[in-house]
């Protein structure tokens, strides 16, 4: 009996030293998970800053901003149609009980409605409209504003709740995307009443012809305008490159203004606004008029540097088509 | 100190005193009487002959608006918190040897130092200005191509100096703080030493034909502006084509030479507009109408000058010609 005390004594032993030893392994491991949890979350919440939500930023890109510039506003609380998409994984969200009212008219409308509204004012002050041509003319509007609305709705809702981390490869590959979508949508936007639109077709029906040629009058006017305004800019700084004399100044300018492009002159477009683009117009128009007679009249020294801003202009000339800056014509 | 403390209170009071009693006297409004009194800094740096070099000046604070405030207690004001003494303007000399050596005193040290530097940038912007020189002899060479081979190396001898000169005024002011906003033409610092230069040796109708060309240039550059800010308006406001002319041509009757900072706008946007060319408003308001002043309005308060404030350009922007003209060194 006497052995056994010793020998159970032993073993209670182990057994309370097994078990404080597995208590404490059991207290680290808690304390370790509790550690990797908040490691996690404060990986994650330094992710969800670097987050930038698209579909917040379409509409803000789209409308507001002045030239070809990209705004990023951190809206990253912005959840839409329920579901959040982060570098391409989607991720539903539930939506509250209750939570079932109709989603509001897209703000392609207000901001196209304001375009049309401005254009609609310009003829009106050429023409003074009748209330039956005004009402005509807003209908072909609205029609054309309709199917603009679904084409940008259409894009902007591939962007619903897409957000990416600029610092990842991945994000900054969907970010590059975004960003050609939207510029495809100004475009369409800049050219909402061009030809080929329901507005241009019914304009010439509408107006009689006293008042056609009013409006056509004040186009061409402001166009005109507008072409001198680039070309006397330009002309400034030739002026300072190639120190032209009064004589040369006056060719070059009246060969430019002869050759007046057909500028786009309907909205306010931030690209005719961009001296960079302007320049380069002018020194691709040109380029396009007979060089014997300019060449002629400089120096050689003023001849070569005038050959390489012409060529500059030439070789920039499907960029400048493409920014939208020129009347395209229906296909 | 005390000394200094008692020198400005006098100063500050004697102002007051003397500014009141004008007022008085003449029945002049406070804003025809400036009672500010000197500053009291100068006066001691005088006093106490130090010789500060301004390129270590501290910046001049912006002055205070007209009004009560402005004009009434601007003398107590500073009185107590007196406004320095604007930096006297710097001139660096073109020959480096006359910096001398590195002085001892720290205070003489440090603006030596900082004239170093400003040389340093200085020889960086020579290489971009020589464009422009080159610009400059070719308006010449078209206009006086008899000049003898003597002149035409005298001439290049003046335009290079003129080159090293714009150079240093242009680094000392990109590298200086708080000197007093005003333009800097560095193409008129190239092309007004070469006319006084050509002057001398250029036959007299051949001055005249350069001098001709010089004020056709300069008359272009006063239409360019004019035909700018039309521009400008007409983007905003939608001018029509019988507004756009009444502006430009008032704009021309009363044009000033200050307006050519029009030239200066490439593109800035402040509050989602351009500057307003609202400086010319007496020629652009007169011909608005009910709809287009409000807006007009509208866009002067987001970002006329008074907002913007008077920005002056660098008339520069490195342009002109590519290739060496041999004729000048033959």
């Amino acid at each position: 009996m006497d052995e056994v005390k010793p020998r159970r004594r032993a073993a209670t032993r182990r057994l309370a030293a097994l078990a404080l030893v597995l208590t404490a392994a059991t207290a680290r491991g808690e304390d370790d998970r509790v550690v990797e949890e908040s490691t996690a979350a404060a990986t994650q919440a330094e992710q969800q800053q670097h987050l930038i939500d698209l579909g917040a930023n379409f509409d803000a890109n789209l409308f507001e901003q002045q030239g070809n510039g990209w705004v990023l506003r951190g809206d990253n609380g912005l959840q839409i149609h329920g579901q959040v998409i982060v570098n391409g994984r989607r991720i539903q969200v539930p939506r509250p009980a209750g939570d079932e009212e109709p989603p509001p008219e897209s703000p392609t409308f207000a901001r196209a409605r304001a375009l049309s509204e401005k254009r609609l004012a310009r003829i009106d002050d050429a023409c003074e409209l009748s209330d039956a041509q005004r009402r005509l003319l807003r209908l072909a509007i609205e029609s054309d504003i309709r199917r603009f609305a679904a084409e940008i709705d259409a894009v902007r809702a591939e962007y619903a709740g897409v957000r990416v981390n600029l610092n990842d490869q991945e994000g900054q590959k969907i970010w590059h995307r975004f960003q050609q979508d939207v510029q495809r949508c100004r475009q369409r936007l800049r050219s909402l009443f061009d030809s080929g639109s329901l507005f241009a077709k019914v304009l010439p029906t509408a107006l009689d012809g006293r008042q056609m040629a009013r409006i056509e009058s004040e186009v061409r006017a402001r166009r005109t305008f507008r072409w001198r305004a680039m070309v006397t800019s330009a002309l400034l700084k030739m002026d300072d490159m190639l120190g032209l004399d009064a004589k040369q100044h006056a060719l070059i300018e009246e060969t430019l203004l002869a050759r007046e492009p057909a500028l786009r002159v309907d909205e306010l477009s931030p690209e005719q606004e961009n001296a960079h683009l302007q320049l380069n117009l002018v020194y691709m128009v040109l380029s396009t008029a007979d060089t014997e007679p300019l060449k002629k009249a400089v120096s050689e020294r003023q001849w070569r540097t005038l050959a390489m801003l012409m060529n500059q202009g030439k070789s920039m000339r499907s960029w400048i088509e493409q920014q939208g800056v020129l009347e395209v014509k229906a296909p | 100190m005390s000394r200094r403390f008692s020198i400005t209170m006098l100063r500050a009071a004697t102002a007051v005193a003397c500014a009141t009693a004008l007022r008085t006297a003449c029945a002049l409004p406070p804003d025809r009487v400036d009672a500010t009194p000197v500053a009291a800094d100068a006066v001691v740096e005088e006093e106490a002959g130090e010789d500060v070099d301004p390129a270590i000046a501290p910046p001049v604070p912006v002055r205070p608006l007209g009004g009560l405030f402005g004009n009434g207690l601007r003398a107590v004001f500073d009185a107590m918190v007196p406004t320095p003494a604007p930096p006297r303007p710097v001139t660096i000399p073109l020959d480096e040897a006359a910096d001398g050596e590195m002085p001892k005193d720290p205070a003489k040290a440090q603006a030596w130092q900082q004239r170093k530097q400003i040389r340093q940038q200085a020889r960086h912007m020579e290489q971009t200005f020589q464009p422009a020189l080159r610009t400059e002899l070719e308006m010449i060479r078209r206009s006086c191509g008899s000049l003898s081979p003597e002149a035409r190396k005298e001439i290049l001898a003046v335009g290079r100096a003129a080159v090293t000169r714009t150079a240093l005024d242009f680094a000392t002011r990109q590298m200086q703080g708080g000197q007093p906003m005003r333009a800097l033409d560095t193409r008129a610092g190239i092309q007004q030493p070469l006319e006084k230069a050509l002057a001398k040796h250029a036959s007299a109708t051949e001055f005249a034909a350069y001098q001709s060309e010089q004020r056709a240039r300069q008359g272009r550059r006063r239409a360019a502006a004019r035909v700018a800010i039309v521009a400008k308006l007409d983007r905003q406001l939608d001018l029509t084509a019988e507004q756009r002319q009444a502006i430009e041509a008032d704009l021309e009757r009363r044009f000033e030479d200050s307006w050519l900072r029009e030239l200066d706008d490439h593109g800035v946007i402040m509050n989602n507009y351009r500057p307003a060319p609202d400086y010319a408003n007496a020629c652009i308001e007169p011909h608005l109408d009910g709809s287009q002043v409000e807006e007009w309005q509208r866009w002067r308060k987001a970002a006329g000058t008074a907002v913007v404030g008077m920005h002056f350009g660098w008339n520069f922007d490195a342009q002109g010609l590519h290739q060496e003209d041999d004729w000048w060194t033959k």
